[in-house]
């Protein structure tokens, strides 16, 4: 690949961690899995290579390492292009090349100098576990998000156990050296930079079951993935977001709402235990008589409580039954209404009302698809929203029952598989023309449509992977074949299409607690966000809404999205983010229980009922 | 003499607006086109495209600018608006949403009622407005309706609505301003009778286009794919490559269908004879279901359609799709309407106007048309 071309692509990197994980079942990038730094994943390597090639990066031995610490073993490749339709591994080969040619120049590697604070760290955890390289550093020092500033750290460090971590602390509070605790690559919010020590938490891998409290205790270098394949091996589940977070650090950021957290909720509901690192080095657990009161909510912005280096959380079983069904839906108010029922009516394991943008770009494999089926699901079907339904056969029936139209699993499956040809051979224009007071979705969730759109679009592992990049083709075939890769309920338990929001761009997210009894309200937020959109110049839409609490509160997320590159998106990003701000403020003060994310920011184990309802606090 | 100076026509490249500005065209008479731009074409690519259409030269006395029917002053500047009010003795209002979809109310409305005023109120008081309106805006109640404005209360839809909504907004603003109305009123019209042309294929094309699709995609899973889904719907080949949809429609009452030459030559006739109030431009010989069907069935060997009064209560989700069709267009498939077109006649029978009959070769003729455009995908104007 062209030098130019590689660094540009390698810029375009999301830092989503999807190649830290192994979210397709294909493995976990080699290098990575046995170096730990983020610098041996792809994503690290695509900073690396970003900088090497472009405004260039001295050759050190770190440098050198990444670089031939590559397999070429290619897995990066289909898990990036089917998150971001990235493709990292010509990126790398450029990056190996560029290494390699300035060896055969003659071109020496340097040595890092010694640091007296490297020193110190190394004891603590091994020579191997802290590094000055700035190659290494590198990989720790950007992330895409807008109000985040190119920071390198003095080092990074790599703990494998509370003892070490609290070791850490300890020294960086005593010499006033600022730290940074970084999960699975980064925060998107520019959170995990710091100029003196990040701690990658990768290495507490630890993960023991307890099947009879129903319980697992989770180390800080677990991510939702890991520990969401190894609990539904177990015949349970746990409250999971994205995959690639890790599961101790989700916690402390905000707390984990999922869909399931209609059913399972967020925030303490689902922790048992936890151990942290107090800001002054201690070592303390959520359960200690005399440990700091991590459930109360303050609507102040606070620092981290402490580095959460495990934390023991709730196993729910998993009915055997259980599936998912698609309630689509014309206009908001109706998808929000019926979510909201649902919700208070306990129907439902998970529930959440998707917008058009986000259910477009999370089935579709490559970003000209989701386009189109934007357009095909709006215009084309009349569909605006889709409330997604997971439970078992009792609460789907329940939900089907109460629900106008339903798209079933089989339904979704051939539209998913078909997909490349929803827009041919005019069954489209066939639905379009049935439409009159029954828009085209509620034709199509009529039952026995079922034989005529598999007739019409021929679904198949094959169809879709004939969207992709020809020599792709085989291993989409190959994944699409696998039923849980079009499984409603499996895609959200386990969330490795919903990365694919960012596949055009980075992804500004706004989370915002709502009551769901002021409908009314939730449609003039989206409507405000909208606007901001239009005056600002940025693209956006509506994301998801949960039910929380049996329906009594919701989350709302609502997403923007740039190109991260162009400083000119940046800056228009910048702006219509202060507006967002100063508009969530402006509907908090008119109803104090709209509560944005920010305020819970640092306080992700604290007890719903404190956040959602902090109006009701004693004074 | 159609008109004295140029005719304003809106809807100049839809279906009826553009078969009549062609003929207007032909019969060298100057056409002022506001026309929308569309995805990357500019309205005078939109008009050229038009004028290759119906085969005319590059040159023809088409004048196409940017408007939209549904913006105050039709997103013209003052001084063209001015312009184009004192060239302009006669507006041919064509543009119309014939859309019955319930989510596309107010846009119906928004073109049909709020465009026809934002028409005449920029360039409508020239003297004689000529207003394309339909059959069934004289309202739901089966009878014999005659060729004049009179009060209705229920409609089949919002598209029959919005159309009596225009009808009684265009005479009182005519009233007022002392301009000349004619109000043509066509019943379905479909493409040229004796060439097949049309711009527009849905009304009468829409089900036969259904039929066909399902056929196609049936003979695929039959022959490609062992047939499964096929036999699950019930579709099954018979001889002589025929193939049997299981499907029952409704019958009894007429289907007036009229082509758009006949639409056309009537126009120019009215027009020529300076017509003045409302004229039903109907087929005095109205088809049948039954018919259709027969036409169908020769033309594409679909068997298996029956016309049945309990279509209602078959099941299975063919049927149900053809149900869902025919809740929304039973009303002019077995309509109980009766259009009575005296006054037009009185000018049509001397100027030897008449109205063709779709007769089976009529309907292959549109039909074949129809897919050789692939129901209008190859064409863009």
């Amino acid at each position: 690949m062209d030098v130019v071309k590689a660094a540009r692509a390698a810029a375009q990197c999301r830092h989503y961690a999807m190649c830290k994980i192994d979210c397709l079942g294909t493995g976990v990038c080699p290098s990575g899995r046995k170096n730990h730094f983020v610098s041996y994943y792809p994503q690290g390597m695509m900073d690396i290579a970003s900088a090497a090639l472009g405004k260039g990066l001295p050759l050190t031995t770190g440098l050198v390492n990444v670089a031939r610490e590559c397999t070429d073993c290619g897995l990066c490749d289909l898990q990036c292009n089917f998150v971001t339709g990235l493709r990292p591994l010509g990126v790398i080969r450029t990056l190996r090349e560029h290494v390699e040619e300035r060896l055969a120049s003659g071109e020496k590697p340097e040595q890092t100098p010694e640091d007296p604070l490297t020193a110190e760290l190394a004891e603590v955890v091994g020579r191997r576990w802290v590094s000055s390289d700035p190659a290494i550093l590198t990989a720790y020092a950007s992330d895409p998000a807008p109000v985040s500033a190119h920071t390198l750290p003095r080092c990074v460090v790599l703990p494998a156990d509370t003892a070490q971590t609290a070791e850490i602390v300890r020294i960086c509070s005593s010499r006033e050296i600022d730290y940074a605790v970084r999960g699975n690559g980064g925060s998107v919010m520019g959170f995990v930079l710091s100029p003196g020590v990040v701690i990658d938490t990768a290495r507490m891998r630890g993960m023991e079951f307890d099947i009879p409290n129903r319980a697992v205790r989770v180390g800080a270098g677990i991510s939702a993935m890991e520990l969401q394949s190894a609990a539904v091996a177990r015949g349970f589940r746990v409250n999971a977001a994205e995959p690639s977070a890790l599961y101790c650090a989700n916690i402390v950021c905000s707390g984990i709402f999922s869909l399931f957290s209609s059913s399972l909720g967020t925030g303490a509901d689902n922790v048992v235990d936890a151990r942290f690192v107090s800001p002054s080095g201690e070592v303390f657990t959520l359960s200690q008589r005399d440990a700091p009161n991590l459930f109360a909510f303050r609507r102040e912005e606070l620092d981290q409580p402490g580095v959460c280096t495990e934390a023991v959380v709730r196993l729910h079983p998993v009915p055997e039954d259980e599936a998912a069904i698609a309630v689509p839906f014309g206009d908001m108010r109706s998808a929000l209404a019926y979510a909201r029922e649902l919700g208070t009516r306990r129907i439902g394991t998970g529930i959440g009302v998707l917008g058009g943008e986000y259910l477009s770009t999370f089935i579709a494999p490559t970003s000209g698809l989701a386009e189109r089926m934007r357009s095909v699901f709006r215009e084309d079907l009349g569909m605006e929203h889709l409330v997604l339904v997971m439970g078992d056969r009792y609460h789907l029936n329940a939900a089907r029952e109460m629900a106008p139209a339903v798209l079933e699993q089989e339904m979704m499956t051939a539209l998913i598989l078909g997909m490349p040809s929803l827009q041919e051979d005019g069954f489209l224009e066939i639905l379009r023309g049935l439409e009159g007071g029954r828009r085209p979705y509620e034709i199509l969730a009529d039952t026995g449509m079922l034989p005529l759109v598999e007739a019409a679009l021929d679904p198949s592992p094959e169809k879709l992977a004939s969207a992709v990049e020809p020599d792709l083709r085989d291993a989409y075939r190959r994944l699409y074949e696998r039923p849980e890769l079009t499984d409603m309920l499996w895609l959200n338990l386990f969330r490795i299409v919903s990365s694919r929001m960012g596949r055009d761009g980075h992804v500004v997210a706004f989370i915002i607690y709502v009551p769901l009894d002021d409908i009314g309200q939730v449609e003039e937020i989206h409507s405000a966000f909208a606007d901001i959109c239009d005056t600002c110049g940025v693209r956006g839409a509506f994301g998801f809404l949960t039910p929380l609490d049996q329906g009594a509160m919701g989350v709302l997320e609502w997403d923007m999205y740039l190109d991260h590159t162009d400083p000119a998106q940046g800056e228009r990003m910048r702006r219509a983010m202060a507006e967002a701000a100063s508009m969530i403020e402006g509907f908090s003060a008119r109803d104090g229980r709209v509560l944005w994310i920010r305020w819970v920011f640092n306080q992700g184990f604290s007890r719903k009922e404190s956040f959602l309802y902090h109006g009701a606090q004693l004074t | 003499m159609i008109a004295e100076g140029p005719v304003l026509v809106t809807g100049a490249t839809g279906f009826i607006g553009g078969f009549i500005t062609a003929e207007l065209l032909r019969r060298g008479v100057r056409v002022i086109a506001p026309i929308r731009p569309s995805g990357d074409r500019s309205p005078r690519e939109r008009a050229n495209a038009l004028l290759r259409f119906f085969d005319l030269t590059a040159d023809s006395p088409l004048e196409a600018m940017e408007g939209w029917v549904d913006r105050p002053g039709m997103g013209l500047a003052e001084s063209e608006a001015r312009r184009i009010r004192n060239e302009v003795d006669t507006v041919m209002h064509c543009a119309a949403d014939t859309s019955f979809a319930a989510r596309r109310r107010n846009r119906v409305q928004r073109v049909n009622v709020l465009g026809l005023e934002n028409v005449f109120n920029t360039v409508g008081a020239c003297g004689r407005f000529w207003h394309m309106s339909t059959a069934y805006s004289v309202g739901s109640r089966p009878g014999t309706y005659t060729e004049e404005l009179r009060p209705v209360r229920e409609f089949y839809n919002q598209y029959e609505r919005s159309k009596h909504l225009a009808e009684e907004r265009i005479s009182q603003l005519c009233r007022q301003s002392g301009t000349r109305l004619m109000i043509l009123r066509p019943s379905i019209v479909y493409g040229d009778s004796a060439t097949g042309m049309s711009l527009s294929f849905s009304a009468l094309y829409y089900p036969v286009r259904t039929f066909l699709f399902i056929r196609d995609t049936m003979i695929r899973d039959l022959v490609e794919r062992g047939g499964r889904r096929a036999r699950r719907l019930g579709v099954s080949a018979g001889a002589e490559g025929r193939t049997r949809i299981p499907v029952r429609l409704p019958g009894g009452g007429e289907l007036n269908v009229v082509p758009v030459d006949y639409l056309v030559k009537s126009v120019m006739a009215l027009a020529e004879a300076d017509g003045e109030g409302v004229y039903h431009i109907v087929s005095r010989s109205p088809s049948t279901v039954s018919e259709l069907l027969e036409y169908i069935e020769s033309c594409f060997g679909i068997t298996g359609l029956e016309v049945s009064p309990d279509y209602r209560r078959a099941g299975g989700a063919l049927q149900s799709m053809v149900n869902g069709y025919m809740e929304l267009y039973y009303p002019y498939f077995c309509d109980g309407r009766v259009f009575d077109d005296t006054r037009a006649r009185s000018v049509l029978d001397p100027a030897g106007v008449t109205c063709p009959r779709l007769s089976l070769p009529v309907f292959r003729r549109c039909m074949e048309y129809a897919i050789r455009q692939d129901w209008g995908a190859g064409q863009r104007i």
